[in-house]
């Protein structure tokens, strides 16, 4: 292919043509390698905002979901994106399955739609090392798709466990992104909420039929850290799952009324699409 | 931006990156397995460039409106694969732009023919790493299917616009005999390849037979069939007046053959195949929008 007489000119574009496809190439394996955190540092660190730690807090209106007993690791990090490493395996909390943020690090999302199209949260959060601050981001609808234009979501009466230990928050809803910090590092922690404003009917369709739109609260994680779905309720009919491309597919496994996502998500992704049939105004 | 706004411009964005594709891949395809002499041709090197063109704009503009229009962080749209993919995609194209005029000096043969293969292999396997085939349910029958298929494209479609833009203006009917039974036997093979890992891969996205013919996504991948049974037919048409002018080419002087109503026909029929094959990428990229709920 290189044959023939070589001008100046056709050394010097051959080379440059050289380099530069195995410049790109090496990024390539870089960025596969550490993209994640070149992409953290071109958007630069997370705010932080304190808050304190409280005695007690009211029960939340959520499904039951027992508080993870596992203490921290007892090596503190301060950084709020830690990796998504493989602890040591710890039984996971009784009713609970074995998994992300039960038993390994990731986040078990747990959501039971009201007849309003709120949504009941659980997250349970296992991280592979323990962190001093935790950032709370609502969902971003962007990637939800039309079907759920109009949707603006919004976490209320939100509860922070750390460890078993309720934190208090400066506000307990959530519209925009805003920082936690911890009274000290840890690596499991628990969050309820509801999250309102993310179900719109769906015209044209059966009656009472409505998607919603969940997610994880907690933001600040690693992007590949694997989130767990779990939806509960009668009014749930599928489960369909974005991707980068937009598009929604089925993702649901299980038989109702408890249906999971078929496959760990990561943090990055972890949107999920709930069908729902809302029940008639009683 | 709204949603609605934003997944226009990103199935734009996807449509020039599917045109250019099968401009550049259909192009190294079309020398490498029917015309490796047709390297002169200025306007097969013209549809190389203007591929290489529109798929680095491709390229950059995607993650570009997903981060400044839909809002969305860069390390979400940027993802350690996705982000290597369009990187590997880059030094793909860039090689392509600094060694086509080495390309081009011989007969695409040989290492030529090997460079060919690899550039288009590699810009391939970026858009499967950036598919939902990646992490779907049967993944690995996923990843198979939608190489298949996008590999299929570039031969298929990419080689019937590469043939359009030697015949349509008749300057090579005397290649007739040579290029339309070589590009006949690549285009079979494809379209079978097509039409198999496109159903795999309907029935893998909706989740189910049932599930693909309830949902507007089966709908779609109807009208893609429709359009795609159309240019079938219409290849068919093409051949017969194909053959029909090579055995003219044989028995009358070239001038008559050129200015000939067979020679029209065959212009007007791989126009409108060529046409239809725009249809198609089009309805490809409404594809990835529409969702089965």
């Amino acid at each position: 292919m290189l044959s023939g007489t070589w001008s100046r000119a056709d050394i010097f574009r051959r080379a440059l043509g050289a380099v530069c496809t195995l410049v790109l190439l090496s990024l390539a394996i870089g960025y596969s390698q550490y993209g994640p955190g070149l992409s953290a540092i071109m958007t630069g660190p997370a705010p932080n905002a304190t808050v304190a730690a409280t005695e007690s807090t009211e029960p939340a209106p959520t499904p039951p979901t027992p508080s993870s007993s596992e203490a921290p690791s007892a090596t503190p990090a301060s950084s709020p994106t830690p990796s998504v490493t493989r602890t040591a395996p710890v039984k996971p909390p009784k009713g609970l399955p074995a998994g992300p943020g039960t038993t390994e690090p990731g986040i078990l999302l747990m959501a039971a739609p009201d007849a309003d199209g709120r949504f009941t949260m659980t997250e349970l959060v296992r991280l592979a090392e323990p962190v001093t601050a935790v950032q709370l981001r609502p969902l971003n609808i962007q990637a939800a798709g039309p079907g759920l234009r109009g949707a603006k979501p919004i976490a209320t009466d939100i509860e922070l466990t750390a460890d078993e230990q309720p934190v208090r928050l400066s506000r307990n809803r959530v519209s925009r992104p805003q920082s936690v910090t911890f009274d000290a590092p840890t690596a499991v922690f628990e969050v309820r909420y509801m999250l309102r404003r993310v179900t719109v009917r769906t015209p044209n369709s059966s009656p009472g039929r409505a998607l919603g739109a969940i997610g994880p609260l907690v933001a600040g994680v690693p992007g590949d850290l694997p989130v767990d779905v779990v939806v509960m309720g009668r009014s749930v009919r599928n489960l369909g799952c974005p991707s980068s491309e937009m598009v929604r597919r089925p993702c649901a496994s299980g038989q109702l009324p408890r249906l999971t996502v078929n496959r760990s998500l990561p943090h990055r992704t972890a949107l999920v699409i709930v069908q729902l049939d809302l029940p008639r105004p009683q | 931006m709204s949603p609605v706004l934003l997944e226009v411009a990103l199935g734009l964005i996807r449509i020039v990156t599917y045109v250019g594709y099968v401009l550049l891949a259909g192009t190294f395809t079309f020398w490498s397995l029917v015309w490796p002499e047709g390297r002169s041709d200025r306007r097969l090197v013209r549809l190389a460039v203007i591929g290489t063109v529109l798929l680095v704009l491709g390229t950059f503009a995607d993650p570009a409106i997903r981060v400044a229009l839909g809002g969305q962080p860069l390390a979400d749209v940027l993802t350690p694969v996705g982000g290597s993919a369009l990187l590997v995609r880059l030094a793909a194209l860039v090689a392509t732009a600094f060694f086509l005029v080495d390309l081009i000096r011989s007969p695409i043969t040989g290492g030529r023919r090997v460079f060919a293969v690899v550039v288009v292999a590699v810009i391939a396997g970026s858009m499967v790493v950036q598919s939902d085939a990646v992490g779907a349910p049967r993944e690995v029958l996923a990843v198979v299917a939608i190489s298949g298929h996008v590999l299929a494209t570039a031969a298929w479609l990419g080689g019937l616009v590469a043939l359009a833009a030697v015949l349509i203006p008749r300057d090579h009917l005397e290649e007739l005999e040579r290029l339309v039974p070589r590009f006949s036997l690549v285009a079979l093979f494809s379209v079978i390849i097509l039409l198999v890992t496109g159903i795999v891969d309907a029935l893998v996205v909706a989740g189910g037979l049932t599930a693909l013919v309830t949902s507007p996504y089966g709908l779609v991948v109807l009208i893609k069939i429709g359009v795609l049974a159309g240019m079938v037919l219409l290849g068919h048409f093409g051949r017969r007046y194909a053959a029909r002018l090579a055995f003219r080419r044989v028995h009358q002087p070239a001038e008559l053959v050129k200015n000939s109503r067979g020679a029209h026909n065959l212009a007007l029929v791989m126009g409108t195949e060529v046409v239809i094959a725009v249809g198609i990428l089009a309805t490809t990229s409404m594809l990835v929008m529409v969702a089965p709920s």
